[in-house]
């Protein structure tokens, strides 16, 4: 039930969740729960990010200070002992517009915003954060030093950040605030000064201090309990049910079927032979995609299987149709049926996989 | 680790996609010619590298 206090609105389904990130708690990982690969690959929404930073492994992990199920693991398995300039190594999570537009940036008042999370790293020392703000064309940047005092240890962090006057943030889809974790960074973007809470636009100040994780192989960096609010002050983690977490992870990633379904199969979903060597079907999504999504799919022989009419039709793959937000049609040529005929489709290898991505 | 790119079009011929491969991965990736997606931006920078996508089947 929503209540009045002071002319504003603080309850109620109007009021905006209070923790900006999504899968702050690195409990979803429709992807999967380790890659050795960079990118979106494991939990929700977070990612890592290389450029010439080592090589590193990251993983859902069950390693959690109390309170909380899993982190998000990044494990250094190629070192880079001598960054180069322009090198880095880092774990973001980037957020559309339209969910930032209570922070008033670019008013004459906007909101300052705290950052909590645990974090656990192989080495003590200075660690950086950073807000990165492309929109804004002449302070991009806000970082953020903060120490970890031992190592191997969850500690828990916080961090407040001014809010930013000089641009509106566009109240769109696209990516406008990027929070950033830095693992290890070149001169390039480590060789200034870094002052916290300044917006800047001064490269070279962008993680200074930052220690270097990528310097030994098996170093790690755990994150969790991340959460992003309104206000100078921390407030206890804003404990999400699963399926609200998931929710809002499928505007971003969807999951349709994986090889990995009961019985070893899962169910892809309802198709019909067009004419008889194409079948088109449909995923409905579980939520409005943030744009038309990008199919992903696993290929091989046999991956896929038909049963339609008292028969079966093995295939390997599937194409776009028409990507939409809310329905995305899909279609499969090569098959050998009677046009008109429906059937469903499951998964026929452990490598199966469909999914949506719509990621920014 | 090699990248490729090629035109992919929708049952009845007509362009409407990019599909995405990597070396020695089967996980291929139908980008539709979006602009706001992030994995066409990706595709629209290779290309602005100076590479060049293979044809539709």
């Amino acid at each position: 039930m929503a209540f009045i206090a002071g002319g504003t609105e603080v309850g109620g389904s109007s009021v905006p969740p209070r923790n900006i990130l999504i899968n702050g708690a690195m409990t979803i990982a429709q992807r999967g729960t380790t890659s050795t690969s960079s990118g979106y690959k494991t939990v929700d929404r977070f990612r890592n990010s290389l450029s010439s930073g080592g090589a590193w492994t990251q993983s859902q992990s069950t390693d959690s200070p109390a309170g909380f199920a899993n982190s998000y693991k990044n494990e250094c398995t190629t070192a880079e002992t001598d960054m180069e300039n322009m090198s880095y190594a880092l774990v973001y999570q980037k957020i559309e517009g339209q969910l930032l537009q209570h922070l008033d940036f670019g008013t004459a008042s906007p909101k300052k915003i705290t950052l909590s999370f645990w974090v656990k790293s192989s080495l003590t020392g200075t660690h950086v954060c950073q807000l990165h703000a492309p929109y804004i064309e002449t302070t991009e940047y806000n970082s953020h030093a903060y120490t970890v005092n031992v190592a191997n240890t969850w500690e828990y962090k916080t961090i407040t950040w001014t809010g930013d006057t000089g641009d509106v943030i566009p109240n769109d889809n696209s990516s406008s605030l990027r929070v950033y974790w830095f693992l290890g960074v070149g001169n390039g973007y480590g060789s200034g000064t870094l002052t916290n809470d300044l917006w800047h636009t001064t490269t070279a100040n962008r993680a200074a201090g930052q220690v270097n994780l990528a310097g030994t192989v098996g170093n790690t960096f755990y994150l969790t309990g991340t959460q992003l609010e309104i206000g100078e002050a921390a407030s206890p983690f804003e404990h999400r049910g699963y399926g609200d977490e998931l929710a809002k992870c499928q505007r971003y990633y969807y999951l349709v079927a994986s090889g990995n379904g009961v019985g070893g199969s899962d169910t892809v979903g309802l198709g019909t032979y067009y004419v008889s060597d194409q079948i088109y079907g449909a995923f409905f999504t579980k939520q409005t995609m943030r744009v038309q999504p990008t199919l992903e799919v696993v290929t091989g022989s046999s991956y896929y299987k038909l049963y339609s009419n008292g028969q079966t039709d093995m295939f390997s793959g599937l194409l776009t149709q028409q990507a939409g937000t809310n329905c995305f049609f899909w279609y499969s040529a090569g098959m050998s049926g009677t046009a008109g005929h429906a059937g469903w489709i499951r998964t026929m290898s452990t490598e199966s996989k469909v999914a949506l991505q719509a990621e920014l | 680790m090699a990248i490729n790119y090629k035109l992919s079009t929708n049952g009845q011929g007509e362009f409407n996609s990019v599909r995405k491969t990597i070396t020695d991965s089967n996980l291929e990736l139908v980008i539709p010619l979006a602009e706001d997606n992030a994995d066409y931006q990706e595709y629209l920078e290779w290309v602005a590298e100076g590479n060049t996508p293979e044809p539709a089947e």
